[in-house]
């Protein structure tokens, strides 16, 4: 019998509906997004239908009722991380907190700094930092990886100068699975004056977090990856940061006076929340942290390494197909990047579709990576705490039966273009 | 569900027709779908309003290449139809591709069309 901590993972599995409504579903694109648990439905139905109200404005009892659970599960949210109520600000998720940092920290940079990131970053990160980069006449340079697909953590340290304003790390990388040594990259990159921005979207879900372990600066992540809802995310930005950052987007809710000529921010966290935020969903974030906490992260960890050396062992089972990320278990998700011969990715997950089986292919808004590795993209398949070995299974069976399929089919390739 | 890859869809993905490029090519266009790395040139050679040949180079998922390979063969012998629209295509290829699929399917028509520009 399958279990994570004292329960099954039948009995887990009835938590989500989609099991139920969707029984032939083999759900291994967790990455993308996961699915959601009743406790989070019912969370967030029950303001909707029982005290929806704005937030932070109105007088009357569901007011109140809505301001005290939106800033309940702001300090769930934050004891989930290891942070203070006041350091953590909702947006609509990663991409959005990316964003607004790019924007209010942006402003700093002079022609020649530096901003750091790794070869693995999102298009989330890479792209608003590269945009604000060019803007202010400063340059974006790319912390390689090594052979092993992890960071090359000596030539970091080389590339870390005072011309260092910015790095921008993932703590877990969407393609690769590599989970990258933070606490150590913030003790570097703070020994040169470097702010530290760490997008935890692909972090979150699986390991524990502590930001105050981590030391960074600035960490975002999305509700929706963590079995929240979609819409919904985190923007943590340590209280001595915060103090200094002069908000990107400006409207209702965020200002403590506005007069004709003149005006002045709430304090952190509220200055950086501008407009009704999705209170809805930051609510089903916290039942979703409730959730995780519930099932104890250790317990998670302990099952889905499990589940992620099966589905590397049947994976390489197969003889001929290329894992692109580390082999080794320590430091890497359950996020599995592969190459199969003669076998497009995008052919593979849509045979895998058509029995049931749910993988993402293509290039996983990381392209400066995933074209270096091949420019058809990369096929992946990405568990969750739900994950069963009869998943896994029906992926690698899936897997077989697509190849035979398409056996013979060697695209020629003599593009002269 | 019908599977996208029926049996003719196969055979023209592992045995693509009309493979290559046109050396005295009077239209040829090339495009590629950077999100799969399909890529795909169409060159025509075009005497009035006949196509008296037609090659594709390139390469791609089975449902691009085999797409190629169908729209040549179609494309053989008849003469230029600018207007042939995605709809006929698709009636053409015998499929109904998923939304997420559409792009691996109808590049080679978009090539074909950007060609006669």
């Amino acid at each position: 019998m399958e279990t994570l901590g004292s329960r099954t993972i039948d009995d887990i599995r009835r938590d989500f509906p989609i099991f139920r409504n969707r029984p032939n579903l083999a759900y291994l694109d967790n990455a993308a997004t996961s699915h959601l648990p009743s406790s989070v439905l019912e969370a967030m139905v029950d303001f909707e239908v029982n005290y929806r109200a704005n937030v932070h404005r109105g007088l009357y009892p569901e007011a109140e009722l809505a301001t005290n659970a939106y800033e309940a599960a702001r300090a769930e949210v934050a004891k989930f991380i290891d942070a203070e109520p006041s350091e953590v600000s909702f947006t609509s998720g990663s991409t959005a907190s990316l964003q607004m940092l790019a924007a209010m920290l942006g402003s700093r940079l002079q022609p020649g700094d530096n901003i750091l990131m790794s070869s693995m970053e999102h298009h989330s990160a890479l792209l608003p930092f590269k945009k604000i980069a060019a803007e202010r006449g400063a340059m974006v340079t790319t912390i390689p990886h090594d052979a092993d697909y992890r960071l090359d953590f000596a030539t970091f340290k080389l590339m870390l100068s005072n011309r260092v304003k910015i790095v921008v790390i993932t703590a877990a990388s969407n393609v690769l699975g590599t989970i990258n040594p933070i606490a150590a990259i913030v003790a570097e990159a703070h020994k040169h004056g470097a702010i530290v921005i760490v997008d935890a979207a692909q972090y979150v879900p699986h390991l524990a977090l502590s930001v105050k372990e981590w030391g960074a600066d600035a960490v975002v992540f999305s509700a929706h990856k963590m079995y929240g809802p979609l819409g919904v995310g985190v923007m943590f930005i340590e209280k001595s940061l915060g103090l200094t950052l002069t908000p990107s987007n400006l409207g209702g809710g965020m200002m403590r006076e506005v007069t004709s000529s003149a005006m002045s921010y709430e304090d952190a966290p509220h200055k950086f929340e501008s407009g009704t935020p999705n209170i809805p969903g930051v609510i089903g974030l916290a039942a979703a942290c409730r959730c995780l906490s519930s099932l104890d992260m250790a317990n998670i960890v302990a099952r889905e390494e499990e589940m992620t050396r099966l589905l590397i062992v049947g994976l390489l089972s197969l003889g001929d197909v290329t894992i692109i990320g580390p082999l080794t278990m320590n430091d890497r998700l359950g996020v599995i990047s592969f190459i199969v011969p003669g076998l497009h990715p995008h052919d593979l997950a849509t045979l895998l579709g058509e029995q049931g089986v749910a993988i993402r292919a293509g290039h996983h808004c990381a392209m400066p990576l995933t074209s270096s590795i091949d420019e058809s993209g990369v096929a992946r398949a990405s568990l969750g705490l739900y994950t069963t070995e009869e998943d896994i299974s029906r992926f690698i069976q899936g897997l077989k039966a697509a190849r035979l399929k398409i056996s013979g089919v060697t695209t020629p390739r003599s593009d002269l273009g | 569900m019908d599977s996208l890859y029926r049996d003719h869809i196969l055979e023209h993905a592992r045995y693509p027709r009309n493979f290559g490029i046109l050396a005295d090519a009077t239209h040829s266009s090339r495009q590629a779908n950077p999100t799969c790395g399909d890529i795909c040139t169409i060159s025509l050679k075009i005497v009035g309003d006949a196509i008296v040949e037609v090659k594709w180079d390139g390469h791609g998922c089975a449902l691009s290449t085999a797409a190629a390979s169908l729209l040549t063969e179609h494309l053989i012998g008849g003469v230029t139809m600018p207007r042939l629209n995605e709809s006929e295509f698709l009636t053409l290829l015998g499929i109904e591709p998923t939304s997420g699929r559409l792009d691996c399917a109808l590049l080679p028509l978009r090539v074909y069309l950007a060609a006669l520009k």
